[in-house]
């Protein structure tokens, strides 16, 4: 399997599942005002596969470039993939929100 | 072909539910009193359609931006948001960083399709980003942010000025096939990080050589430290890290680039959304708003001439130079530049 595929592939998925759900609160806000936390649960739907998106990309790159023997840039994402858990869990341990 | 499709059918069903597990993991880490305050906060915004539609064209043009220079537009997004919206400027950075992800991920297909994302690169270079937002965060406690705003302004201007001098000289090197000729380091050699694409405005296939591994693995750990510690996409600086150090098309850096900052966002993205300072009803809208404006953007950006890029870029460095300079002269003097 061609890497560059499976990252454009894994990036559509997660880009068309995160707009369909954020389009649908959109929608349903401007349509049905009363319906408050339903829109604002399919924004946190839609708005959690976008931030997640990027991770599942890395991963899948690992795990692609591992099936294919590409072990230097099997590493090199597993580095990547590893520092950005890191900062995740340092997040959680800190319980700190970045500037940005 | 048939095995081909049945394995891409079972390849997205996989990632389908990847993702949902994910999601709910991170989920469960979310605390009910931080959803009620999420969403009291958001009880505070009051957004109605109107304002939503706003948000939405404000944030087609960031995203347009964003994809055409390879930087998430978060320089659009966060004045924008708190000058015209009266968002406050933490909820603006929040809503920004999803967008940002957003621009990212977005109209990926015709950069791939076109051979102008290098995958490798983008992630060679982000070893060194990714370490460096992790140093950028400590480093808040020990270093004052006014030497690092002058620093980084004064870097900026570099970048602008190299910019405009290598107006000229990249068309000719495209056609002439010169960044074929560059001779390669060891760990680009190494690495296999050179690649080619097909230039649509000059009309000419370009092959393309990576040098100075090491100056552009650098520049982006300096890009990682400023993205982790003033809050800088580190777009742009990615962007000229590939093309000025490591003699790389400024089209295949925007575009290696635009893959990357979604992944620098993304870890600082996640603990926006864990810590539930998200404003959805904001967020919806621009981040539907910046992919919107980034699938145009790509779409665009190659059939543009290089020396109009390079001169946008240019100005944006520019406009960027002299906001981190006087970010820096006020936090260091208290004087305020106009």
């Amino acid at each position: 399997m061609n890497v560059n595929k499976v990252a454009y592939l894994t990036l559509v998925v997660g880009m068309v599942i995160s707009t369909s759900f954020l389009a649908l609160s959109l929608a349903l806000g401007a349509l049905q005002p009363k319906l408050r936390q339903m829109t604002s649960l399919m924004a946190f739907v839609g708005v959690g596969v976008l931030v997640i998106t990027p991770y599942i990309g890395v991963l899948a790159i690992t795990v692609i470039s591992g099936k294919n023997k590409d072990f230097k840039l099997m590493i090199m994402s597993l580095a990547v993939l590893t520092i950005m858990l890191i900062g995740l869990l340092l997040g959680f341990h800190f319980r700190r929100v970045p500037k940005g | 072909m048939e095995l081909s499709k049945r394995l891409r059918t079972r390849y997205l069903q996989a990632q389908f539910i990847l993702i949902t597990v994910l999601l709910v993991l991170v989920s469960s880490r979310i605390t009910v009193s931080n959803v009620k305050q999420n969403l009291h906060e958001q009880r505070l915004v009051r957004l109605d359609p109107v304002f939503q539609a706003k948000l939405f064209v404000m944030a087609v043009i960031a995203g347009f931006v964003g994809a055409l220079m390879g930087i998430g537009g978060g320089i659009i997004i966060v004045p924008t948001l708190t000058s015209l919206f009266n968002l406050p400027i933490r909820e603006a950075i929040a809503v920004s960083i999803v967008s940002v992800i957003a621009t990212s991920i977005s109209g990926k297909s015709t950069y791939f399709k076109q051979g102008l994302t290098n995958v490798r690169l983008a992630i060679f270079l982000e070893t060194s980003t990714a370490i460096g937002a992790l140093i950028g965060a400590m480093l808040v406690l020990i270093i004052p942010g006014s030497i690092l705003y002058l620093v980084f302004s004064i870097f900026a201007f570099y970048v602008g000025v190299s910019q405009l001098y290598s107006m000229k000289t990249e068309t000719k090197r495209l056609t002439s096939g010169e960044f074929k000729r560059v001779k390669p380091d060891a760990i680009s050699r190494f690495l296999n990080l050179s690649g080619e694409y097909f230039d649509e405005a000059e009309g000419t296939k370009v092959e393309y050589v990576v040098k100075n591994s090491i100056a552009g693995w650098l520049v982006s750990l300096l890009a990682g430290i400023g993205s982790g510690m003033l809050g800088i996409g580190g777009g742009f600086l990615k962007v000229s890290a590939m093309n000025v150090f490591m003699s790389i098309p400024l089209k295949v850096a925007i575009a290696t680039s635009k893959f990357m900052i979604g992944v620098t966002a993304a870890t600082s993205a996640i603990m926006y959304y864990v810590c539930g300072v998200i404003n959805l009803e904001a967020a919806a809208p621009t981040a539907l708003g910046t992919a919107t404006g980034a699938i145009l953007g790509t779409g665009v950006m190659n059939k543009i001439r290089v020396k109009w890029l390079k001169v946008a870029f240019a100005l944006l460095t520019f406009y960027l130079g002299y906001s981190m300079l006087r970010k820096g002269v006020l936090l260091l003097t208290g004087l305020a530049l106009p």
